[in-house]
């Protein structure tokens, strides 16, 4: 079965073409990750992982999370419950420039979920260093997040197409 | 920490968010053009980090926080 992801920005717009098994494991990943950062389904995602210190030392940036931890885990939950509830698994996708910037936080934080370190952490040459054998889905991940980001950044009448 | 003293928020490189990412987030945060978030984008590669004009404490706590919620990594200093 072959995967691939074509992304087309033109005018504005994004529009996603998946294989129907890259469709249905991206959004099996992606509702994974989401009920993982509710608090529920298999381990939970705790907030060192998800962002890192603010400050230099341990206190205040334990200060910052208190005071700022819970908004943006609210933040990050929101954006995988818009994209979530705008697709529903299938093989295309239409995006404006706020879904496609919703899409690429979404790949992008769920990256932590299958790293064995948080994702700022991790080291040039390790940077499949995953838990549970996921190496094939960190790179699905890491690619779409770059490849959609490039597409939200077309604004030219020019089309792009890139592929995976 | 005082609430007069300014902080300095700093954007990291790192090896997991594309250049295209980067930019991306700097366009919608900063209100840059994509080229400008594009080149933002390789001064921190190129340079490790960037860093911005320095803030009050909560206006740069904030700041670091929607970068962070976006992926980036971000952090504080203490202006000199």
């Amino acid at each position: 079965m072959t995967d691939f992801a074509h992304v087309t920005a033109w005018c504005g717009r994004i529009r996603m073409a998946l294989a129907p098994n890259t469709a249905s494991v991206l959004h099996h990943t992606l509702t994974d990750v989401a009920a993982r950062l509710a608090g529920s389904g298999r381990g939970g995602i705790a907030d060192t992982a998800l962002f890192p210190d603010a400050y230099r030392r341990r206190k205040p940036s334990a200060a910052f999370r208190d005071r700022h931890g819970a908004a943006m885990r609210a933040e990050v939950v929101a954006a995988f419950s818009r994209v979530l509830g705008a697709w529903s698994g299938g093989t295309e996708l239409e995006l404006d420039l706020a879904g496609a910037r919703d899409l690429r936080l979404v790949l992008a934080h769920a990256q932590s979920a299958y790293l064995r370190q948080p994702r700022w952490e991790v080291p040039v040459d390790d940077l499949f260093a995953t838990r549970w054998g996921a190496e094939r889905t960190v790179a699905w991940l890491r690619e779409l997040e770059g490849h959609v980001a490039t597409a939200a950044l077309a604004r030219d009448d020019v089309p792009v197409f890139l592929e995976l | 920490m005082r609430a007069e003293e300014k902080w300095v928020v700093r954007i990291h490189d790192d090896n997991v968010n594309s250049f295209a990412g980067v930019a991306l987030v700097l366009e919608e945060l900063l209100g840059s053009s994509p080229g400008e978030g594009r080149a933002a984008a390789e001064r921190i590669h190129t340079t490790g980090s960037a860093e911005l004009d320095p803030l009050p404490v909560g206006p740069a706590e904030d700041f670091v926080a929607a970068l962070q919620v976006r992926g980036l990594h971000a952090t504080l200093r203490p202006a000199a």
